[in-house]
């Protein structure tokens, strides 16, 4: 499978912060969702991979090549509108039409009009959430084959945030597009991501197809005895509550043949996240 | 590189306008000849080292270094921004400089030819001399400070020097290239220093 992007031993420490040695592959044609607490090393591993940060080691490659010079390959929306608060749409639209080769004015028109921006207003004019809409109809309107969204629907409402994950699986629908998400919102990336890698104090701790963590991973409750009959080698990660502890195990479906007085339920992406953030691994 | 360019000027078409109007203001009150010809150039280039702390705001060189554009032509495009800032203000400075001499005399069209490149001269000095202080130490009130003392003493010792130059030569045009070149110096020097700091840094 070809990757879209390739990070080997990537170094960057700030202080007393540091992601420590990452290998992470983005195949061609798929989407990514990075999870993980807030200071895990998401937007560092981003801004690594764009060139906005310089990493200390390690080698990342973009669609084969260390060069991140190529205009238009790339299109990133970052956690805040990038553009000055006193540009219209119209305005924006212009200059990237400047700077991209493969610009395509109608798109973003008709994107813009999707997401209900009248092309007139400045940035300042508009709320959080629909300024990062024309980050987002920018980065869909010039022909990117990879898109790096870091935390893009923060600011949107659920409606909006629908409309935008749908206008994602229609841009995946190119075979050459592939695309990292990365966001606190895990039910947009339970819904569009085909991949999930999760990081942790800089390290990541899981890179694994979504479905298959969906599938295998659950969460069983009850009193600690019980759960830790379990065994060990089972629990990924245990978190003791007041009244009980919950353990969140790494194949649901053997333990819940080998135990089945027990309740097993399937875990979501933040069931596993805050049971390993949270929690004692096992 | 142009792209970066015109969104500058985009940005700051309306304070060169209002910066235009306070400086006519100014020459009129002040009533100085070479004022006239070096203060709308050196308050427009001010604009250049503004557009970067506009940019640092909204995160924009993050964006466009992240897209693919590279960081030398960042910098690069301060500085081409600050030399037609320092242009436009040169054209100022003459229009004002003959609307004066039909109001008072015709002192300030006397020395054009040779006032005029000095307008420009400064303003590049001053523009790249700010921009080159930005990009080493960062948005902060002492980067003003910084900005302000070195460009003081920068334009000082060139003055001074270029009117011990015309005093000994007593040939204006050979001073005005002299200064030129030593311009020249001054902006690769900061342009140089720029790029070098600017590579290094996380945006």
């Amino acid at each position: 499978m070809e990757n879209a992007v390739e990070v080997r031993g990537l170094r960057k420490s700030y202080g007393d912060y540091e992601i420590k040695g990452l290998d992470l592959d983005i195949p061609a044609g798929y989407i990514v969702g990075l999870i993980g607490e807030n200071g895990a090393g998401k937007t560092t591993l981003i801004k690594c991979i764009t060139g906005a940060n310089r990493c200390d080691s390690g080698i990342i490659k973009v669609f084969g090549s260390s060069d991140r010079t190529v205009l238009g390959k790339i299109g990133v929306v970052f956690d805040e509108c990038c553009f000055h608060k006193m540009m219209s749409g119209k305005q924006i639209g212009d200059l990237m039409a400047d700077l991209y080769p493969e610009w395509d004015q109608s798109r973003y028109e008709l994107l813009m009009e999707k997401f209900g921006i009248s092309l007139d207003k400045k940035v300042h004019e508009l709320s959080r959430g629909m300024s990062m809409k024309i980050q987002v109809a920018v980065e869909l309107s010039h022909g990117a084959d990879l898109v790096i969204l870091d935390e893009a629907t923060a600011g949107m409402d659920p409606a909006s945030r629908d409309e935008f994950l749908d206008i994602v699986m229609e841009y995946m629908q190119d075979d050459r597009h592939s695309m990292l998400m990365s966001s606190h919102i895990t039910s947009d990336l339970e819904r569009v991501a085909d991949y999930i890698v999760f990081l942790h104090g800089g390290r990541i701790i899981m890179s694994e197809p979504k479905d298959e963590i969906l599938d295998r991973y659950g969460v069983v409750k009850g009193g600690e005895a019980q759960v830790l009959a379990i065994g060990r080698e089972n629990i990924a990660s245990l978190r003791r509550e007041s009244y009980s502890v919950s353990a969140l195990v790494r194949d649901r479906h053997a333990v819940k043949e080998a135990f089945p007085e027990l309740t097993v339920d399937t875990a979501s992406l933040d069931d596993i996240m805050v049971l390993i953030v949270r929690g004692d691994a096992a | 590189m142009t792209t970066l360019v015109r969104k500058d000027l985009i940005l700051i078409k309306s304070s060169i306008v209002s910066l235009s109007i306070f400086a006519a203001v100014l020459c009129f009150l002040l009533r100085v000849p070479l004022v006239t010809y070096i203060l709308p150039a050196v308050l427009l280039v001010s604009l250049a080292s503004a557009s970067i702390r506009w940019d640092e705001q909204c995160n924009w060189d993050r964006y466009v270094v992240s897209i693919g554009v590279d960081r030398n032509t960042i910098v690069r495009s301060k500085f081409v921004t600050g030399v037609i800032l320092a242009l436009i203000g040169t054209a100022i400075g003459l229009v004002i400089s003959i609307s004066m001499s039909y109001v008072y005399d015709s002192g300030y069209v006397a020395s054009l030819v040779t006032a005029c490149p000095l307008g420009f001269i400064i303003g590049i000095i001053v523009s790249s001399v700010s921009v080159a202080v930005y990009y080493v130490t960062g948005n902060s009130v002492k980067t003003q400070y910084i900005s302000v003392v070195a460009n003081i003493v920068v334009i000082s010792a060139l003055i001074t020097l270029s009117m011990v130059a015309a005093e000994a030569f007593g040939d204006l045009t050979l001073v005005v290239l002299a200064l030129a070149a030593v311009a020249a110096v001054i902006v690769y020097t900061c342009y140089s220093v720029s790029c070098r700091r600017f590579a290094g840094i996380d945006l």
